[in-house]
């Protein structure tokens, strides 16, 4: 299965809060807080269906501004589409 | 994938993060070099623009073993700066579809069978030697320069009856048509630092939270580290976009016009136009009224002040739907010299029947106003495909242009072109071709009937079948018809190659060199990193090789004045190399070739380009790129300011040196609001509004077989209002039939979803091939762009019984 990575853009009040909650869900795992209020995120998962359920409730949580995708590894799926 | 593997790219992909999010720049070539090399040594990396939307962020693709296997943003990309959307880290999967397009295949007996290159060469040659006057080339602003410049040529240049319109026509020609109204000259003065710079972003019929992302993260960005910016979304439905502006001014379809005679109105009422900049720098223009032109008439202050007596605030907003306060408001920023404001539109305001009027009045309102030529206080036009300035514009594959903002139908302008083509004096004809609704109406007229002079329309990177508006008058009757016949190349099957009587197998993306050119001017370069499958190969050898086929059998169109093969070129050490054949045409930089044929054609409107190993060692530059007398190459961040244009005269300020007006300014014009052709009634109630959505590319050809974008985004729908539904007892997810007067579709309802029509409007994107929009759609267009409203027509909603 893929693994991306995000930086996701907080409101910079609750940009621990959103920390929080992020290292408290599966398959993600959250880096060190940059510029006060961006977090680079790396969604590891087992599924295509958790991943996009990861990516969702990531791009819904309260007080993340704005998602964006830095890297995708996509390995596994060429293997699967040859 | 190992446990170890996989967590040195868990580790490679939290770096690479790491560093985008702290905006620094680590690696000489772009990647993060710890993600280099987690990603092992096998992996090679190397640029390439996106191939989707204008936007033009670099990626750093990694190959191995002749595959793309990684994609990441490129952090040496000033558009990008190492940020991509879920569209651009998933570009690399475009690629590896299960069905890609391997062989030539021709129908027989209503079926495709494969067939060898040779004859499909063969094919297309009968087909002009039968009808050469009749022969169009439909192609694309997804196109590369080269593939641009290569038909251009052999349309123009070799078949001599200027049958070439790109798809460009449908997305972008009012811009054209606007710009060259207003500065005498296309594309933007502005570039992307506008929006690191404005204190007021106003986004007209524009959503860039979903259309243009990593653009629009700019600006949040920006907010979210505390600066203060006031985002204006003027449109005709609640989009992501909206969630993040402190205004919406949801306004009527086609209303868009009354709103900026409202700011106009008020500036003059208010005395808070600049009229130090309107006096040094403008003139009034407006419509001539026996022969309107793009040149217009010139008209006095007090003219354009008394035509724009009658928008008053309430009358405005009575037209409009947008409450007087609101018009004040946005008269009262422009009338703010202190504040920085930067427009955006691009479909919203492009696809209008009014199209160029209303591109020309957000120019007038920038102008009037003086919040121009500042970074930060510009109007910035944004273009959908990745090459649509760069080919369709500067390259100006349009019936009626020749490369470098030349016209076909100006005599010093075709002799121009022949001799920088080398072609006899008269080989390029007068009369411009037919453009895209014109080329596609005619080739579904039959051949008897008056205006039904296309036979063949050879397709090139784009699907008219599933994109051209009202399918049912300029596509279907066409595919029916015996005597017509239509040559595809593509990637991938979709609705044209399925109506193809030819279907020619294309190399995509980084299986092919190319050079794209964005929404700021920047021209891109990028190198072939993985072969085509199969027999798939490049657009632009496929145009080379049908014209050396009718060389060979010695059509007079393929040779310039001395005889030679129009396409013949050597390489580096003067070797003529055969690139009509297959197996040599990697043999030297055919790219190369045709782009430094190309860019002295650019300098008769400034629009200077660089040598083509110049953009290999860059991220793009900005034309015009003007060498140095150190020998640098300086591109240019805003056109007509003297503090950054080279072009400007010392001392001016500002200067629009391809005025219309000859004089060195800019027109501000007078257009009023004018009913749209189509408006809803009893019949037809609702407004349709059609577009994209952030997971697909157009017609999701390739963004379709992207496992994740499909699953994201699965199938069309049509956005309603709650009230709506609840009128006409349809919930969410049940199957409703969309119909005009021209067609209808079944799709299901989505209701409160990502974004909200007001009552009285719906929404259907277009990418879904299953359910297509188009058969719906109105193909009334523009006057003077020829560019069709995709953004209004009439339909009712039905309930469809299960």
């Amino acid at each position: 299965m893929p693994i991306s990575s995000l930086v996701l853009t907080c409101e910079t009040p609750v940009v621990d809060a959103v920390r929080s909650q992020l290292e408290a869900m599966q398959h993600i795992e959250v880096g060190r807080t940059v510029s006060g209020n961006r977090l680079p995120v790396v969604v590891d998962t087992h599924t295509r269906s958790q991943d996009r359920q990861a990516m969702r409730s990531i791009e819904t949580m309260n007080g993340v501004i704005h998602t964006q995708v830095i890297f995708a590894d996509f390995t596994d799926l060429n293997q699967e589409s040859t | 994938m190992t446990t170890d593997r996989r967590t040195f790219l868990k580790m490679a992909a939290m770096s690479a993060a790491t560093a985008a999010a702290s905006g620094t720049v680590l690696a000489a070539d772009g990647v993060d070099p710890e993600l280099s090399a987690r990603m092992g040594a096998g992996v090679r990396w190397d640029k390439a623009p996106c191939r989707f939307c204008g936007t033009g962020c670099h990626v750093q693709v990694g190959t191995q073993n002749g595959k793309v296997v990684a994609i990441a943003g490129d952090q040496k990309a000033a558009v990008n700066q190492g940020l991509l959307c879920m569209k651009g880290y998933h570009v690399g999967l475009a690629l590896y579809g299960e069905d890609r397009l391997t062989t030539p295949m021709l129908k027989r007996n209503g079926k495709h069978v494969p067939i060898s290159w040779d004859e499909a060469l063969n094919v297309i040659a009968d087909r002009i030697e039968a009808d050469p006057a009749g022969f169009a080339i439909y192609g694309s602003g997804q196109w590369t320069i080269p593939e641009g410049f290569a038909a251009q040529k052999f349309i123009k240049g070799g078949l001599s009856n200027n049958h070439i319109d790109p798809n460009a026509r449908l997305c972008m020609a009012s811009a054209v048509t606007g710009f060259i109204a207003t500065y005498g000259v296309d594309e933007p003065n502005g570039c992307y630092r506008d929006l690191d710079e404005c204190d007021v972003l106003i986004m007209w019929g524009n959503n860039p939270a979903e259309m243009h992302p990593v653009l629009f993260s700019r600006v949040v960005d920006r907010r979210s580290r505390g600066e203060e910016i006031k985002l204006i979304d003027i449109g005709t439905r609640r989009t992501r976009t909206t969630s993040h502006a402190q205004h919406f001014l949801n306004f009527a379809p086609h209303s868009d016009l009354a709103i900026a005679n409202g700011i106009l109105h008020l500036l003059i009422e208010n005395d808070t136009w600049d009229k130090e900049f309107v006096e040094k720098h403008c003139n009034f223009r407006g419509l001539e009224a026996d022969k309107p032109s793009l040149k217009g008439e010139a008209i006095t202050y007090e003219d354009f002040k008394a035509s724009l007596a009658e928008y008053t605030p309430d009358r405005v907003a009575e037209i409009s739907g947008v409450p007087a306060s609101d018009i004040r408001m946005l008269a009262d920023l422009f009338g703010d010299p202190t504040k920085k404001i930067t427009s955006l539109w691009c479909m919203g305001v492009n696809q209008h029947t009014r199209g160029t009027a209303m591109n020309c009045l957000i120019h007038a309102v920038h102008l009037f106003s003086g919040h121009f030529g500042r970074p930060g206080d510009n109007p910035t036009s944004l273009t959908g495909q990745p090459s649509a300035c760069g080919t369709a514009r500067e390259v100006g594959t349009l019936a009626h242009a020749l490369p470098g903002g030349r016209l076909v139908a100006k005599e010093p302008h075709r002799k121009q072109c022949e001799e920088f083509w080398n072609l006899p004096e008269g080989r390029i004809n007068p009369k411009p071709g037919k453009h895209t609704v014109a080329m596609w109406k005619s080739w579904s007229t039959p051949k008897a009937k008056e205006g039904g002079d296309i036979s063949t329309i050879w397709v090139q990177v784009t699907n008219p079948g599933q994109t051209m508006p009202n399918k049912g008058l300029l596509v279907w009757p066409g595919a029916k018809d015996p005597d017509k016949f239509l040559i595809c190349s593509d990637v991938y099957p979709t609705r044209t190659t399925e109506i193809a009587d030819l279907i020619l197998p294309s190399a995509c993306w980084v299986e092919k060199n190319g050079i794209f050119g964005n929404s700021e001017r920047r021209t891109q370069q990028w190198f072939r990193q993985v072969k085509p499958p199969g027999q798939a190969r490049d657009d632009c050898w496929q145009i080379i090789a049908v014209a050396r086929k009718l060389f060979e059998r010695g059509h007079e169109g393929m040779k310039d004045k001395d005889g030679k093969f129009m396409f013949a070129y050597a390489d580096e050490k003067g070797t003529e190399i055969p690139i009509w054949d297959w197996n040599r045409y990697y043999d030297m930089n055919v790219d190369k070739a045709l782009f430094e044929e190309y860019r002295p054609f650019t300098r008769m409107k400034h629009k200077d380009l660089a040598p083509y190993d110049v953009y290999v060692k860059s991220r793009g530059l900005r034309w015009p790129v003007v060498e140095q007398p150190d020998g640098t190459w300086r591109e240019t961040g805003f056109r007509f300011a003297e503090f950054d244009d080279p072009y400007v005269t010392k001392g001016a300020g500002h200067e629009f040196y391809h005025s219309t007006s000859g004089d060195g300014r800019a027109q501000i014009w007078f257009r009023p609001h004018e009913n749209p052709p189509e408006m809803p009634d009893d019949e037809f109630p609702f407004w349709l509004c059609t577009g994209r959505v952030i997971e697909h590319w157009h017609s999701g050809s390739m963004t379709g077989r992207i496992p994740q974008l499909r699953r994201a985004m699965p199938q069309a729908y049509v956005e309603m209002n709650r009230q709506d539904a609840q009128r006409l007892g349809v919930g969410n997810g049940e199957t409703v039939r969309v119909e005009s007067r021209r067609g209808h579709i079944d799709v299901p309802v989505w209701i409160d979803g990502r974004a909200t029509p007001p009552p009285g409007t719906v929404f259907v994107p277009f990418f879904d091939e299953r359910t297509s929009i188009n058969e719906v759609t109105l193909h009334e267009f523009d006057p003077f762009s020829k560019q069709p409203d995709f953004k209004k027509c009439a339909v009712r909603i039905l309930r469809v019984e299960a």
